[in-house]
């Protein structure tokens, strides 16, 4: 217990300054995008309403996943930590990283929820996930899913990165490229995809999106894993 | 402070010859207690192990012996001992020299004597 | 039986078509500081990784205390090594990574490590990023130091560093060393500032161990001899000759072999100059070639 709290806390000091930086332009464009509203509303403009995207948590996400897989195993072998714990600490991160941020994010959604509803903004202008207090929790939990899921997609990729190298990261892509051109893949891809969607639409969806999540996130894990423990400091 | 050794002599050589000096001149008298090995190991900044070296050269030839738990002292008669074992080596080193090198300008052993005896300059 | 510190059982590593290392085989005893000496890619690097379980290697087996060091945390847990180009975390700050080396290192030092950031004025709140080589070499001696690690392994620690701040670890070094005793394994170039400090010596070359052995016994027989021709041709026969010039009628050379009090006698009695060779000049002997000298390093 001790030791994954060690991991937590380098994870913690190593990601500070990135996130500090990310959530304060997220702020930052929060605000300004009030203020513009509030301009064209003195004009006598209805509709005009900017609020932030989860698609920059998502590939906050992503990429903290990457990088931070790339910095701290070299730093963590070098400190005579197993990749084992290696890891496991990261696949805690990764979780931990996930809810934080899509708690952050939902507080900022009610902050400009608020903030427009002060203004006499209406719901319908909100984006579809966020319909007033009573969509809080799905919110958040859809918003950490999604992060998780590109969080250990990119992870993934960085620990093929670390282990096999560029060339054969690239390798990888342009053979899923060449995949992509076999007649009937596409489409079979595309309808595999869509089902999944489908399957998560409805009242209840959310319930099958998190055992798809968990199902990727493990699947992830389950490729990581026999990469790392064999992955050697870089010369 | 580092006080500095000679590079082209062995460490713990160095060591033993600096506690025999400092009893021949007085510095340290016989009964009493040397400095230990991690006294030399920082005084020097030498490994530890070197300078125990040292010390257990002089322990051997019975110059320093060992009080269990408090540390090395200087035996008694030691200081005989390091002035004999300083003649012979002078001998051995110096003399034998001096002789072989006055043979060789066709100095005699009683012109060699003689020279010594009239040899104004090492006279305090 | 005797459990060793550090066990290396015929070690081999190859990159690609060049090998690294070839058939290494050394034990290092509990609580000594060994110098691990070699050129420039002579696999010392390499070696400290595998010991470290960093790398593996292609043939062989390592032993930390008896056990394996693969994926082993409790053999690891023994292991502190600092290496030359650092290994931090660029982003987070000096207090960060010593607050992040003591929830790791279980014998870490908090007061030593306190002391030690005084004494080489090193800014606490600085981003490793923001540090100059010679205050990141102080951030890893620190880390070193402090860890207190019952085996502690400072690969080229002092890029950067000056005279006077390498000094200063070199005293901090065998200050805490004879206070707490440990397996501390020294690789480095700048043999003639350690060469007092080691009680060990391995000498790597072309991947392979050269010389191995205590270091005022390995002194002892490395020798300049200087005199005349014949006469110093006439003692040393059958020895161990490592250079040899002549001028005139003068010969000198430096011989590693052996020589008894008696044959030291008969030396002297024939006006033979005899001086230890100081175990710089003995390296750059033995690993052929020249060597960067002392100060070539940090420019």
């Amino acid at each position: 217990m001790n030791r994954i709290k060690s991991h937590l806390k380098m994870h913690y000091l190593n990601s500070k300054k990135s996130f500090v930086i990310f959530w304060s332009i997220m702020f930052a464009i929060s605000a300004l995008g009030i203020l513009i509203s509030i301009y064209f509303k003195s004009r006598g403009y209805e509709s005009v309403i900017i609020t932030n995207s989860i698609v920059a948590v998502v590939i906050f996400g992503a990429v903290s996943g990457m990088v931070c897989y790339n910095e701290t195993l070299p730093y963590m072998l070098n400190m005579g930590i197993t990749r084992k714990d290696f890891i496991f600490g990261f696949a805690i991160y990764n979780i931990l990283l996930s809810l934080i941020m899509s708690v952050i994010y939902t507080l900022l959604s009610i902050w400009e929820w608020l903030m427009y509803k002060l203004l006499g903004f209406n719901y319908e202008h909100f984006g579809q996930f966020f319909s007033g207090v009573k969509g809080i929790f799905e919110m958040t939990w859809i918003c950490f899913l999604v992060t998780l899921c590109a969080t250990v997609l990119f992870t993934l990729i960085a620990s093929i990165y670390y282990k096999k190298g560029m060339m054969f990261l690239f390798g990888i892509g342009a053979l899923i490229m060449l995949l992509m051109f076999i007649p009937g893949v596409t489409q079979a891809v595309f309808g595999f995809l869509e089902s999944l969607v489908l399957s998560c639409a409805g009242g209840k969806g959310y319930i099958m999106m998190t055992l798809y999540s968990l199902a990727f996130f493990l699947l992830c894990y389950l490729i990581i894993y026999p990469l790392a423990r064999t992955s050697q400091i870089k010369r | 402070m580092k006080l500095p050794l000679d590079e082209n002599k062995l460490i713990y050589m160095q060591i033993a010859e600096a506690i025999e000096d400092a009893v021949i001149s007085g510095e340290l008298s016989e009964g009493d207690q040397v400095y230990s090995t991690n006294q030399f190991a920082r005084l020097y900044g030498i490994n530890p192990a070197t300078a125990a070296k040292g010390i257990n050269l002089l322990v051997e030839e019975g110059i320093l012996f060992k009080r269990r738990g408090i540390g090395m002292f200087v035996a008694e008669g030691a200081r005989n001992m390091i002035i004999s074992k300083r003649k012979k080596q002078f001998i051995e080193d110096h003399i034998s020299k001096l002789i072989r090198e006055a043979e060789k300008l066709n100095i005699t052993k009683e012109d060699l004597i003689d020279i010594i005896r009239n040899y104004e300059g090492g006279d305090k | 039986m005797m459990t060793y510190a550090v066990e290396c059982k015929n070690i081999s590593k190859h990159f690609g078509k060049t090998t690294a290392l070839s058939h290494i085989n050394l034990n290092m005893e509990k609580d000594k500081i060994y110098g691990l000496l070699g050129r420039n890619g002579a696999g010392k690097s390499t070696l400290l990784n595998i010991v470290t379980a960093q790398t593996f290697p292609d043939d062989g087996e390592v032993k930390i205390f008896g056990e394996s060091p693969y994926e082993n945390g409790r053999a690891l847990r023994n292991i502190c090594i600092v290496k030359e180009n650092g290994m931090f975390l660029k982003d987070v700050s000096v207090t960060g990574a010593l607050d992040i080396a003591s929830s790791f290192y279980n014998n870490w030092d908090k007061k030593l490590a306190e002391r030690l950031l005084i004494e080489f004025q090193l800014d606490k709140r600085k981003t490793y990023r923001n540090l100059s080589l010679g205050m990141k070499s102080q951030l890893g001696i620190i880390v070193g130091l402090a860890s207190r690690a019952p085996i502690t392994i400072f690969d080229e620690p002092y890029i950067g560093l000056d005279a006077a701040g390498r000094q200063l670890f070199y005293d901090v070094l065998i200050e805490d060393y004879m206070e707490n005793p440990r397996t501390i394994i020294l690789s480095t170039h700048l043999i003639d500032e350690v060469s007092n400090l080691l009680e060990d010596v391995i000498i790597l070359n072309k991947g392979e161990v050269m010389l191995e052995g205590n270091s005022e016994d390995i002194k002892n027989k490395a020798f300049y001899i200087r005199g005349t021709k014949d006469r110093v041709e006439k003692h040393i026969s059958g020895k161990k000759v490592l250079s040899k010039e002549e001028f005139g009628n003068t010969m000198a050379v430096a011989i590693f072999d052996s020589i008894s009090d008696n044959e030291i006698r008969a030396m002297e009695l024939d006006d033979l100059a005899i001086s230890s060779i100081p175990l710089q000049q003995l390296f750059i002997f033995l690993t052929g070639g020249k060597m960067i000298k002392r100060g070539d390093i940090n420019e």
